[in-house]
């Protein structure tokens, strides 16, 4: 049994968090010299090292919750459950509901005025079954308010099974069109994020009132982000029409703007480590990530193909090369020069 | 109950293991279908000892390996025995339903 095979091997357990590493890793380590042993190998078959980089990650996402500090995952839930809340409100709004769209459903289905202008029906009075999954966010939003911080958390998880439905039935069987893919992994991101803590507790009203305040706030950025675009767009504000922009079809590109909320969210963050509130800091940087993925991926969707790809093997190429290092037992370590 | 976890429970049933025993004993189980790769048995291992159906039964080191025993608790024991009489059952209830069917196809002939 070549020490090459055990350094790989301690390499692939690597993947694990510590803590689990110090309480088991030896016994894994047995058991892994013990197979190749019995099946006369020399080198770790790179099923196995998958296999164990996998449950590693898996190990350690199940750990994660535990390692930030309660009062962090509280305002992680807080930050998320508004701005979710208030994109479920603009979406509702905008591309479910529009009242003030005279061919929208509200107002007699005169055409399908979403995006396929084709005659698909809508969901009663609103456009799709979408409003099932903002109406969890609304009622998840009201729960937290009132201090029903588990209520909230139980009903944002039935936004997941609701979000797979959506997609799995949507436009198929139930003939009716659906939130855009965007919308869907951009508030499960979020949803995610918003059950990792107690956004409030019972008896605190006040609180709960200072982030509906703020999640309207957010709401009123997202639509504001529209009018910098019609600016950007060379177009007056005065010729930016506020209901022409908020035209039902265009309910995700009301959003497309995410890169407005993530800037806001840099600028707080730097407040927040000027003034040495590394949890605020840390909670507001947690919090913004599904709006930058989606960010992200709102840009990568608008660049061309080739670029797209590019970007796309770039990264790939990236992770490889990081999987094999650590797989033949190297790691990557910053060191300060002395 | 998913596969492998039943294995390991059965694997079990008759006394302590440690784990690479138990990846050879759920693949003999199995006839061979089953090969539990060690991130997966651990993992398992993991849960079950969460759900309090396994538990650890001391450390050895031999030839300067570390092996770790684990055994059965009785709710583990409970719990394979109402597995294995659930399973037996759709087993029987399967082999009547095609007893069944030779039958009528017999008539029809």
């Amino acid at each position: 049994m070549s020490a090459a095979l055990e350094r790989r091997y301690r390499a692939a357990l690597d993947w694990y968090p510590r803590g689990w590493r110090e309480e088991n890793g030896e016994a894994i380590l047995g058991t892994l010299l013990d197979e190749a042993e019995a099946t006369g190998r020399e080198k770790p078959r790179f099923g196995d090292v998958l296999n164990l980089a996998l449950h590693g990650i898996a190990a350690t996402a199940k750990e994660v919750p535990d390692r930030i500090p309660a009062t962090i995952r509280d305002r992680i839930a807080a930050i998320s459950l508004g701005t979710g809340f208030a994109l479920a409100l603009v979406l509702f709004l905008a591309s479910e509901w529009a009242p003030w769209a005279p061919n929208g459903p509200w107002n007699g289905w005169a055409f399908d005025w979403r995006v396929t202008h084709s005659a698909v029906p809508g969901f009663g009075p609103f456009a799709s079954a979408g409003v099932v999954l903002f109406g969890l966010w609304f009622a998840a939003f009201g729960f937290a308010l009132v201090g029903l911080a588990r209520t909230a958390s139980f009903t944002l998880s039935f936004t997941f099974p609701v979000s797979l439905l959506l997609i799995e039935h949507a436009g198929h069987r139930m003939a009716t069109l659906r939130p855009t893919d965007g919308a869907l992994v951009t508030l499960a991101a979020l949803a995610l994020l918003a059950m990792m803590g107690r956004p409030t507790r019972r008896g605190q009203k006040r609180a709960g009132a200072r982030w509906l305040a703020a999640a309207a706030g957010i709401a009123v950025v997202i639509p504001l982000s529209m009018a910098a675009r019609a600016i950007a767009e060379s177009q007056t504000p005065g010729t930016w029409r506020f209901e022409g922009r908020l035209d039902p079809w265009n309910g995700w590109s009301l959003i497309s703007s995410p890169l407005l909320l993530c800037a806001l969210a840099a600028v707080l963050v730097l407040i927040a480590v000027a003034r040495a509130r590394r949890d605020w800091a840390v909670a507001i940087g947690a919090s913004t990530v599904p709006w930058a993925l989606s960010a992200v991926a709102l840009t990568l969707g608008s660049v061309s193909g080739v670029a797209f790809y590019a970007i796309l093997g770039v990264a790939a190429t990236i992770a490889l090369a990081w999987f094999v290092l650590r797989e033949r037992g190297y790691r990557l370590v910053l060191q300060r020069r002395e | 109950m998913r596969e492998p976890t039943f294995l390991v429970l059965a694997a079990l049933a008759d006394g302590r293991k440690h784990g690479y025993a138990l990846i050879a004993e759920a693949a003999e189980l199995s006839d061979g279908r089953v090969q539990l790769k060690v991130g997966t048995l651990y993992a398992a291992l993991d849960r079950l000892g969460e759900q309090g159906l396994v538990e650890g039964a001391g450390d050895e080191v031999v030839a300067g390996r570390l092996r770790r025993y684990y055994r059965l608790t009785d709710a583990g024991a409970q719990r394979l025995e109402a597995e294995a009489t659930r399973l037996a059952a759709n087993a029987a209830n399967a082999q009547a339903k095609l007893r069944a069917r030779v039958a009528v196809k017999a008539a029809v002939v």
